[in-house]
């Protein structure tokens, strides 16, 4: 975390997970998991390949609902609302819970595009703003200098995350990551903010 | 001292082995490759045949009179193709413009919206039985269902025949092709709120659209060949007309009927339409291609 941020640390914890049980078809996941994850502090799941790190982090934007054989139960509660029975439009929730994958996957567009994507889904911007947002993303992920003479270049020849790590940069509140402790230090991409 | 005395041996025994394996290997992998190729080389001659026979006997029609002139009467001294040209563009383009949106949308539905749902089976499963439907039960059908009520044979009749072909084959490489972009994909997008509507528009459907704009491409090269739906929709006509609701004439069912007929000028000309829907075909293909490759 950025020292110069310096945020208030609160009590209040901003994500509680209770009573989480999480199944793949009938293959039980995630067993009876309570946890508390703290505003404005950086909080890492460490543990080994398949226990389940992942399979927790998809259940907090509800990615897991792409895929109709997997469920969960129990309650998420952010910022006081149960995400998992919330009435709120999904897409709002993602938009809140921003996710970092593992594996980058940038979008079939231009450098631009691929990181206006994310910021056009909620708002509109003239030209002008677009392209200081986009420089702004470019810069923080410390790849200004590497891709401003190609922005209309495809997003798929870009190196590492770079374009959907940007992308999610656009507005969110919560961020979760798979990546992998390896990667990280350069992008460092686990961080929240708010 | 005595462990390796009986290493060694052990040791040329294993290096024997494996080269014994190793020559093994290498003798499958000759004759596969032999197989293989042998069988390309059999698909290969027959088609540059069918290429060279084409040109051959193709570029001698090939004039200025051909694409100016209607079809001539039998043994006339000169004559074209004009009106069969024009009604096998017209044909083909409205079938392809009717039948891409229809199947897009459907393959779009199979692949995003009804993997797993008994609709969705059900209309896979017609969609291949339609697949697999000889052209000439399409050409029938459309005759029972239009022109034996329309009372007459019309260009209309021919589109609609042309647009049931294109449909299904446009389905399934739609389908196909949706089902090969990655899930990670999806999700990226679907990670940061966007709607299930607009990651299809904007992100499946754009990484899927060069496998798409390929079955579009098949359809039509399939369509543009094809006689028997418009022999018993759109019939052919002697003459010019851009009237769909009259019988038209194309450049298959020509073919068909010149190329049968005993009089050489017909022939000629025949051979000169094969030509035309070889090139046409080919040239089609080659500038789609390129087209794609010069975008993301």
């Amino acid at each position: 975390m950025d020292k110069k941020l310096d945020l208030p640390i609160t009590e209040k914890p901003k994500l509680s997970v209770r009573n989480l049980n999480f199944y793949y078809g009938s293959f039980q996941a995630l067993k009876n998991i309570n946890l508390d994850i703290p505003e404005n502090k950086v909080t890492a799941f460490i543990g080994p390949s398949g226990c389940g790190k992942s399979t927790l982090l998809r259940t907090f934007n509800r990615m897991f609902e792409l895929y109709p054989e997997q469920r969960a139960e129990g309650e998420i509660v952010l910022d006081g609302e149960n995400i998992l029975t919330s009435k709120e439009d999904v897409s709002l929730i993602r938009a809140k819970v921003g996710m970092v994958f593992q594996k980058p996957t940038p979008f079939p567009m231009s450098i631009y595009d691929n990181i206006a994507f994310g910021v056009k889904l909620f708002e509109t911007l003239p030209r002008i703003e677009m392209d200081e947002r986009v420089e702004w993303a470019l810069k923080k992920a410390a790849l200004w200098n590497e891709v401003k003479d190609k922005l209309n270049q495809s997003g798929s020849g870009l190196s590492g995350g770079c374009a959907s790590r940007a992308a999610s940069r656009s507005s969110p509140r919560c961020c979760c990551s798979t990546s992998r402790a390896r990667r990280s230090t350069r992008s460092r991409p686990a961080r929240s903010r708010s | 001292m005595n462990t390796t005395a009986t290493i060694a041996p052990q040791a040329a025994a294993l290096h024997a082995a494996r080269v014994g394996k190793y020559t093994r290997r290498k003798r499958v992998n000759a004759i596969a490759l032999t197989l293989s190729l042998a069988a390309m080389a059999f698909g290969l001659v027959w088609l540059i045949w069918i290429l060279v026979e084409t040109v051959r006997l193709g570029l001698g029609g090939l004039t200025l009179s051909l694409f100016t002139q209607m079809t001539p009467p039998p043994q006339a001294e000169d004559g074209g193709l004009a009106n069969a040209i024009f009604g096998s563009v017209t044909m083909v383009t409205l079938a392809t413009l009717i039948g891409t949106p229809v199947g897009i949308l459907a393959g779009i539905y199979l692949a995003e919206y009804g993997q797993k749902t008994w609709l969705g089976s059900v209309t896979r499963f017609i969609n291949d039985i339609l697949l697999a439907a000889p052209s000439i039960v399409i050409g029938l059908f459309i005759y029972s269902v239009v022109v034996a009520r329309m009372k007459s044979f019309s260009g209309w009749a021919g589109v609609l025949a042309l647009a049931l072909i294109v449909i299904p084959v446009v389905i399934r490489t739609t389908e196909n092709m949706l089902a090969l972009i990655p899930n990670a994909l999806r999700e990226a997008a679907y990670a940061l709120g966007t709607p299930k509507w607009k990651v299809i528009m904007t992100v499946t459907l754009k990484a899927a659209r060069a496998g798409v704009l390929t079955g579009i491409l098949l359809a039509l090269a399939r369509i543009a060949g094809e006689t028997a739906p418009l022999l018993f929709t759109a019939l052919s006509n002697q003459f010019w007309t851009s009237d769909l609701s009259s019988p038209m004439a194309s450049l298959p069912v020509t073919i068909f009927k010149f190329a049968m007929s005993p009089y050489e000028n017909w022939q000629k000309l025949a051979w000169a339409g094969v030509f035309l829907i070889t090139i046409g075909v080919l040239i089609l293909n080659i500038l789609a291609r390129t087209f794609l490759r010069n975008r993301h």
